[in-house]
C-alpha cells in the first residue's frame, strides 16, 4: 500500500458514469458557491453558510454514491486475495474524511463562519452520505422519507433535537455522529464478512450502482434490460406465482402475457394480492410524506383529508399512471432485446397462426391490460376531481392531459420498441426528460391550485402546460405511428431489434 | 388459423437449409454468403472460434432476425415465415438458458405442454427427477448449469424432427455433458432427428457428429463427413526454397520465420492432392479433428 493506492482508489472502483455525475454536481455546487458569494447579499457570516451549505450538498453526494463505491473494491480485493488494496480502501475512507473536512476549514472559516459548528455539519453530512450507500436497499428507501418527516415535525423538532443555534446543538450533533460513525464501521465490516456483496433488496444501496448506470445489477436501465435479473433479486416468497389456468392455443394473447413476464404474466388472487400490498404500500409512503410535508407547512391536521386532497391526489394519479406505463414498456423493451431468451421461444411457439393473426394476438396482450389500467385511472381522477375536489375546468384539462399522456407515452413506446424504430440515445433522455419534466411541472401546478394557499396564476399556467403537454403527445402520436409502420412491416413480430 | 395449424407437414423437405446468408453488425460482415444445408436425420456440429458467427448463423437459420442478404428455409419453408406445423417439428436451445426465470420448471412444461402435440410428459418429468432439478423452484434460483439442463429438456420433450442447440454443453458438467451427447445420438440414429449444434469442444463433434461445418470469420470454410476429414484434409510444409510453390487455393497458410510455408490442403474433386505436395522437400501430416480447427482459427 502507498499513498497514490490510497489517493486514487475511489477513482478506480467506480463506473466512469458515475465521475461524469459527479463532475457535474461538481460543477452545479460550484457556480451556486460562486453566485452566492459573488451576487447574494449579506454579511460574511450569512455568505459561509450559504458556502457551507452548498459545500455539504455537493459533499452528501459524493458520499453517499461515490466513496461507498471503496467497500466494493475492498470487498472484490479481499475476494481475490489482492495484496494491500482492502487496507488501501479503507484508508482512503479516512484520508478523504480528512480533506473534506479540512478543505472548508481553511476556505469558508476565513468568510467568519464559526468553524466548529461548521466542521460538525460537514462530518454529519459525510456520515449521513456514506450510511446511506452502506445501509439495505430497503432502508435506504425509508431514509427518503426523512426529509419529509423534518418538514412536517419542524415546528417540533427544537424540543427533540437542538436547532443550530441552540448551545445544546454541539453536544447533540457530537453524539449524532458518533452514532453515525458507529453504523459506517459496523456496516463495513458486516459488508467485508460476507463471500460476496448481496445484491437485491437486502444488498447495501452501492451494490445497485456497480458496474455503473448500464450495469445488470444497476436500478438503471441497464438493469431492466436483463430479464432475469430481478425476479433473481426478490426473495422466493416474493416470486409472484403464475397462473396458466386458461393458456394455451385457444387463448393466445392470454398464453403470450406468460412469455412476456413479470408484470404481464397472469398471477394467482393470491400471488395478486401480495403485489398489490407492495404497491399501495410504496404509494402509501409516497402519499404519507407529501401529506406529512403539507401538514408540516399548514399545521393542518392529518385527519382533515379534504384539505390535503388537492395536494396529494394529482400526485398519486400522475404516479399509478406512470406505475402502470412504466413496468409495461420496461417489460416490452426486456423483451425486445438482442439477448433476449425469450424472444425465440416466442418466435417458435406454434398455435399461435399465421403473422397476422400472431400480431394482432401480441398486440392484445401488450396493449390491452395497461390501457385498461390507465382509462380506469382516468374515471377515478374524474370522478374524485368532480365529486369531492371540485376542480375547475383548466385543472380538470390539465389532469387529463397529464394522465393522457402518460398512456400516450406507453403506446407510443411500445410501438418503437415494437417495430423496432426507436430513437437514438440522446432522443430517448429528451423523451423521457420532457415528458417527466411536463408531467412533474403540470402535477405541481395543479397541487398549488388547491390548498389553503391557492396560488393565483394556477389557472393561467395551467393552460400553458395543457398546450405543452398537447405538443409533446403529438410527437409521441407521430413517433407511435413510425413504430407501428416498423411493426407491419417486419416479417413477424417476434424479431430482436437491433439486429 | 386451422387451416395452418392444419396443414400437412412437407415431411420429405430438408430440415434446415441456408442460401447465401450474409448480415452485418453495425457495418462489421458477421455472415458472408454462407451456404449451408442439413440432410434429414444427420447430426451437424458447428465449429468456430468465439465470435465466429455461430450463433448469428444458428439465428438466422431458424428466422430469428432478418438477415442483410440471402435466406434461409425450415422444412421447406421460409424461416422469417414458419408455420405452425413447421414450429411444432422444432427444438431450439439457444446459448444463453435465461429464458422465462420467473416461472419454475413444472409451470414451464405445463404451460408449452398445451402448445406442442407431442409433448412427452414422462420424458421431461423422468429426465427431471434424474437430474435433481427441484421442479418447483422458480428458475431465476436455479443455477446456471440447472437452467440450461431445464431448457434441453424443454427442446426435446416436445419430440422435434430438428433439434438446433447453441453450445448446449457450455454449462453441464461432464456426466450430463456425455448424457446430453448420447441422448443426441440415441434421436438421430433411432428417430431420424436431425440435429445441429454448435461448440467448441472438438472430442464432442467427433463423438456424435456426422457432419461438420467450421465457421470462420463469417466464412464456411469446411463442410464434410466427420470421418472424411482425416482422409480429405492435411497440413503440407513446404521447405523455404519451395514457399513460392504453395496452393493459392488453402485453408490456412502461415509462413514461418525461416521462410518455410505451412498450409491445410484439401483433396480436390478426383481425390487428388495438390501438385506442390510433390514438391521436394514437401511434408504432409495428417491431422486430426482438433488440429485442423486449430491450424485453420489461429
Amino acid at each position: 500500500m502507498n499513498a497514490a493506492a490510497v489517493m486514487l482508489a475511489p477513482w478506480r472502483c467506480v463506473h466512469g458514469s458515475m465521475r461524469w455525475i459527479m463532475l457535474i454536481m461538481l460543477a452545479l455546487c460550484s457556480i451556486a458557491l460562486v453566485i452566492a458569494l459573488v451576487a447574494g447579499a449579506g454579511t460574511d457570516a450569512h455568505k459561509a453558510l450559504i458556502a457551507v451549505s452548498a459545500y455539504c450538498f455537493g459533499l452528501f453526494y459524493a458520499w453517499a454514491f461515490w466513496m461507498p463505491s471503496l467497500i466494493v473494491l475492498a470487498s472484490d480485493a479481499r475476494k481475490l486475495c489482492v495484496p494491500g488494496m482492502q487496507r488501501a480502501a479503507g484508508t482512503s475512507v479516512f484520508v478523504y474524511a480528512g480533506l473534506c473536512l479540512i478543505l472548508p476549514t481553511a476556505l469558508i472559516v476565513p468568510l467568519g463562519a464559526a468553524a466548529n459548528p461548521d466542521i460538525l455539519v460537514v462530518g454529519l453530512t459525510m456520515c449521513a452520505g456514506l450510511v446511506f450507500g452502506l445501509m439495505p436497499r430497503y432502508i435506504a428507501m425509508l431514509i427518503g422519507l426523512a426529509p419529509a418527516l423534518v418538514l412536517a415535525f419542524k415546528h417540533h423538532m427544537g424540543t427533540v433535537f437542538p436547532a443550530f443555534d441552540d448551545p445544546r446543538w454541539q453536544l447533540a450533533g457530537a453524539c449524532l455522529l458518533a452514532v453515525l460513525i458507529w453504523v459506517c464501521v459496523y456496516r463495513w465490516r458486516r459488508l467485508l464478512a460476507v463471500d460476496s456483496l448481496p445484491s437485491g433488496w437486502n444488498g447495501p444501496m452501492v451494490a445497485q450502482l456497480r458496474g455503473g448506470f448500464s450495469s445488470a445489477n444497476a436500478w438503471g436501465l441497464g438493469g431492466w434490460q436483463n430479464s432475469s435479473s430481478l425476479p433473481r433479486q426478490v426473495p422466493e416468497w416474493a416470486q409472484p406465482s403464475a397462473d396458466l389456468h386458461g393458456t394455451g392455443p385457444q387463448r393466445p394473447a392470454l398464453s403470450l402475457r406468460v412469455l412476456l413476464g413479470r408484470w404481464y404474466v397472469p398471477q394467482t388472487w393470491l400471488s395478486r394480492l401480495r403485489q398489490l400490498a407492495w404497491t399501495l404500500i410504496v404509494m402509501g409512503l409516497v402519499g404519507v410524506a407529501f401529506a406529512l410535508v403539507e401538514a408540516g407547512h399548514t399545521r393542518a391536521s392529518l385527519s382533515d383529508m379534504r384539505q390535503l386532497l388537492p395536494f396529494v391526489f394529482p400526485w398519486l394519479a400522475m404516479s399509478a399512471a406512470i406505475g402502470i406505463v412504466a413496468p409495461s414498456v420496461v417489460g416490452v423493451f426486456q423483451r425486445w432485446q438482442p439477448k433476449s431468451a425469450e424472444l425465440p421461444i416466442l418466435a417458435l411457439l406454434p398455435g399461435l397462426g399465421d403473422v397476422a393473426h400472431a400480431r394482432r394476438h401480441l398486440l392484445r396482450a401488450v396493449l390491452t391490460r395497461p390501457l385498461a389500467g390507465q382509462l380506469a385511472i382516468l374515471l377515478v381522477s374524474l370522478l374524485v376531481a368532480t365529486i369531492w375536489w371540485h376542480l375547475d375546468t383548466s385543472g380538470m384539462a390539465c389532469l387529463v392531459a397529464v394522465l393522457l399522456t402518460c398512456a400516450g407515452f406507453g403506446g407510443a413506446v411500445t410501438f418503437m420498441i415494437l417495430g423496432d424504430r426507436q430513437p437514438s440515445s440522446a432522443g430517448w433522455v429528451a423523451l423521457l426528460i420532457a415528458g417527466f419534466t411536463l408531467t412533474c411541472l403540470s402535477v405541481g401546478v395543479l397541487m398549488s391550485s388547491g390548498g389553503t394557499r391557492p396560488w393565483q396564476f394556477s389557472g393561467v399556467i395551467e393552460h400553458w402546460f395543457v398546450a405543452a403537454l398537447l405538443v409533446y403527445d403529438t410527437i409521441l402520436l407521430w413517433l407511435g405511428w413510425r413504430g407501428w409502420r416498423g411493426f407491419s412491416q417486419r416479417p413477424h413480430p417476434f424479431m430482436t431489434n437491433g439486429t | 388459423m386451422n387451416a395452418v395449424l392444419n396443414a400437412v407437414p412437407d415431411t420429405l423437405a430438408t430440415p434446415l437449409e441456408a442460401c447465401g446468408l450474409s448480415h452485418a453488425y453495425e457495418g462489421r460482415p458477421v455472415l458472408r454468403g454462407i451456404d449451408l444445408r442439413l440432410a434429414p436425420g444427420s447430426v451437424l456440429g458447428l465449429i468456430g472460434r468465439n465470435g465466429a458467427g455461430k450463433s448469428t448463423l444458428i439465428r438466422a437459420m431458424l428466422g430469428l432476425f432478418q438477415p442483410t442478404a440471402g435466406e434461409a428455409f425450415v422444412f421447406g419453408e421460409t424461416a422469417l415465415k414458419l408455420s405452425d406445423a413447421a414450429k411444432e417439428r422444432i427444438g431450439y436451445v439457444p446459448q444463453q438458458p435465461d429464458a422465462l426465470a420467473w416461472l419454475t420448471a413444472a409451470q414451464m412444461f405445463d404451460y408449452l405442454s398445451r402448445f406442442y402435440p407431442r409433448w412427452d410428459k414422462a420424458y421431461a418429468q423422468r429426465t427431471l427427477d434424474r437430474w435433481q432439478i427441484a421442479p418447483n423452484k422458480v428458475m431465476a434460483k436455479l443455477s446456471p448449469g440447472e437452467r440450461q439442463r431445464v431448457d434441453l429438456i424443454r427442446a426435446l420433450a416436445s419430440q422435434p424432427e430438428l433439434i438446433v442447440l447453441d453450445e448446449p454443453v457450455a454449462a453441464l458438467d461432464p456426466v450430463a455433458r456425455r448424457e446430453l451427447l448420447r441422448e443426441i445420438a440415441l434421436r438421430a440414429g433411432e428417430q431420424g432427428t436431425t440435429v445441429l449444434f454448435s461448440t467448441h469442444i472438438v472430442s464432442d463433434l467427433e463423438r456424435v457428429a456426422s457432419h461438420i461445418a467450421f465457421l470462420h470469420e463469417g466464412r464456411l470454410l469446411l463442410h464434410c463427413a466427420t470421418d472424411d476429414t482425416k482422409e480429405r484434409y492435411a497440413r503440407l510444409w513446404l521447405p523455404a526454397d519451395q514457399a513460392v510453390h504453395a496452393p493459392a487455393d488453402t485453408l490456412s497458410r502461415h509462413r514461418h520465420d525461416d521462410g518455410s510455408v505451412s498450409c491445410v490442403i484439401a483433396r480436390d474433386a478426383n481425390g487428388r492432392w495438390p501438385e506442390a505436395a510433390k514438391r521436394a522437400g514437401a511434408r504432409m501430416d495428417a491431422l486430426g479433428l482438433e488440429d485442423l480447427f486449430v491450424e485453420i482459427a489461429q
